[in-house]
């Protein structure tokens, strides 16, 4: 009966990390070179898409915390200054949370436009931060492509999230 | 019960207030004491270094296959080429050695002091940079094993970037592309100095050219070894195009965006010779 619980306990552990820890997966991925010529450039923000999925379905399991620490190794794998990422997707996630009640158990065209706005919204600060820190006006183009890519790779990767939503156990809230 | 749930609330929202905080400090800070952040930087990509590691085995595998049945498709015509291309290229190693020991001779004869001898370290590329405004590679050797920044990275045939970002198992590379590269670097027909500036295309452009160096499309261009940055005469690129105001863009000897290995070069001192010595890449 003893080990039953504690085992119990330890499977219900592992399914409630399990949003952050395909985030940070996803995270790392996105880095590994595929040896595409110029995917580098318009590479999507999977960690975006992470965040918003989980702060629509499951804020509970994504603490700030967390979006702090994928941020901070987001910008840590790709070479941007350190926070850039943080600050962004703290925000973004802020945002979205305050605004869960829009999307929560709407249908998937609906979230996907949601994304659409947050991505914008995401690069564009992503883009106004750069330049600030550059102290110099960064090309436009990049950020453009790059949050259309992210838009088109959000049904694939919200798959995923589904996915792993499915198995976790109910909100306890 | 509620006040629980409202003490909750509270915390939830002072971490957010904190951390953004937090990220804001840490742009700051980035700005004012790069070393401490480039520290942090480090740790972080050494954590994930053994990841990205098995991650990039696997990609690597894929593509290659990929290419290999490409090429399965061209295999007569590709041998055809080559077997044309050997028999070009055995007139040149022909001819580079005849004047590499002619070099040697007259170095002997001026008493030359020799250039610095290099050494490689061979790294494998573990991540690729995704960022839209950095261009940049890691590596998976670090301090550990003798990486240290400001080294020039090498492809198979020329110059790819500089170590910028040293941990002690993983380490950053400032591709020559990156907005921030600038090196110097001098015309190999013309010997006109300039700096190599990237501007995140995959296409550098030379910037100080005087407007009546000359330049044509197809020059090649090699590092100057102003500064000490690089060592000299690494090759770099080939003059890609020149517009009407002037600009001249470069597009790197290396497909930088496909990389797998790159070479870590190492200046040491000792005797000098790219080719009898057996130390670069064509002979060994």
């Amino acid at each position: 009966m003893m080990s039953r619980g504690v085992l119990d306990r330890l499977d219900r552990g592992a399914r409630n990390a399990a949003p952050s820890a395909v985030t940070v997966m996803l995270v790392l991925l996105a880095v590994v070179p595929l040896q595409i010529p110029h995917y580098g450039s318009v590479a999507p923000l999977l960690g975006l898409i992470g965040i918003y999925y989980w702060a629509i379905h499951r804020p509970d399991l994504m603490p700030f915390s967390i979006v702090f620490v994928i941020g901070l190794l987001h910008d840590a794998l790709t070479g941007a200054p350190l926070g850039i990422a943080s600050f962004v997707l703290l925000l973004c996630y802020w945002m979205v949370c305050s605004q869960r009640r829009l999307l929560v158990g709407k249908s998937f065209i609906v979230v996907w436009w949601g994304f659409m706005v947050v991505a914008i919204c995401a690069t564009a600060l992503e883009w106004l931060l750069f330049s600030i820190l550059a102290g110099a006006v960064m090309p436009i183009r990049p950020i453009l492509f790059q949050s259309l890519m992210t838009m088109a790779v959000f049904p694939a990767v919200a798959w995923i999230f589904i996915q792993v939503h499915r198995s976790l156990p109910q909100d306890t809230e | 019960m509620v006040r629980v749930a409202a003490l909750r609330a509270l915390a939830h929202r002072f971490s957010f207030a904190f951390l953004l905080m937090g990220a804001f400090a840490l742009m700051m800070l980035g700005k004012v004491d790069a070393v401490v952040v480039d520290n942090v930087r480090g740790r972080i990509n050494d954590a994930v270094a053994p990841i990205l590691d098995a991650f990039a085995r696997p990609a690597a595998t894929v593509s290659e296959t990929i290419r290999e049945i490409d090429s399965l498709a061209r295999l007569h015509e590709e041998n055809r080429r080559l077997r044309a291309e050997n028999v070009e290229l055995q007139r040149f190693q022909e001819a580079a050695y005849r004047l590499e020991a002619e070099n040697l001779s007259l170095r002997m004869l001026l008493n030359y002091r020799p250039e610095r001898l290099h050494q490689f370290i061979t790294a494998r590329v573990i991540a690729n940079d995704n960022g839209a405004f950095v261009r940049s590679l890691g590596i998976n050797l670090g301090y550990d094993n003798g990486i240290r920044d400001g080294q020039a990275a090498i492809g198979s045939r020329g110059l790819v970037g500089r170590v910028v970002q040293t941990g002690e198992r993983s380490a950053r590379l400032l591709l020559i592309t990156d907005l921030n590269a600038r090196i110097p670097v001098v015309l190999e027909r013309s010997r006109q100095r300039a700096v190599l500036g990237g501007d995140n295309t995959d296409l550098p452009m030379l910037l100080h050219l005087p407007p009546d160096s000359g330049v044509v499309v197809g020059d090649r261009v090699v590092t100057s070894g102003d500064g000490d940055m690089f060592p000299p005469d690494l090759l770099v690129g080939m003059v890609e195009s020149i517009d009407e105001g002037g600009a001249v863009r470069i597009r790197a000897v290396e497909n930088i965006g496909q990389l797998e290995y790159v070479r870590i070069m190492d200046f040491r001192p000792g005797s000098g010779g790219i080719l009898l010595d057996g130390m670069s890449g064509l002979t060994r």
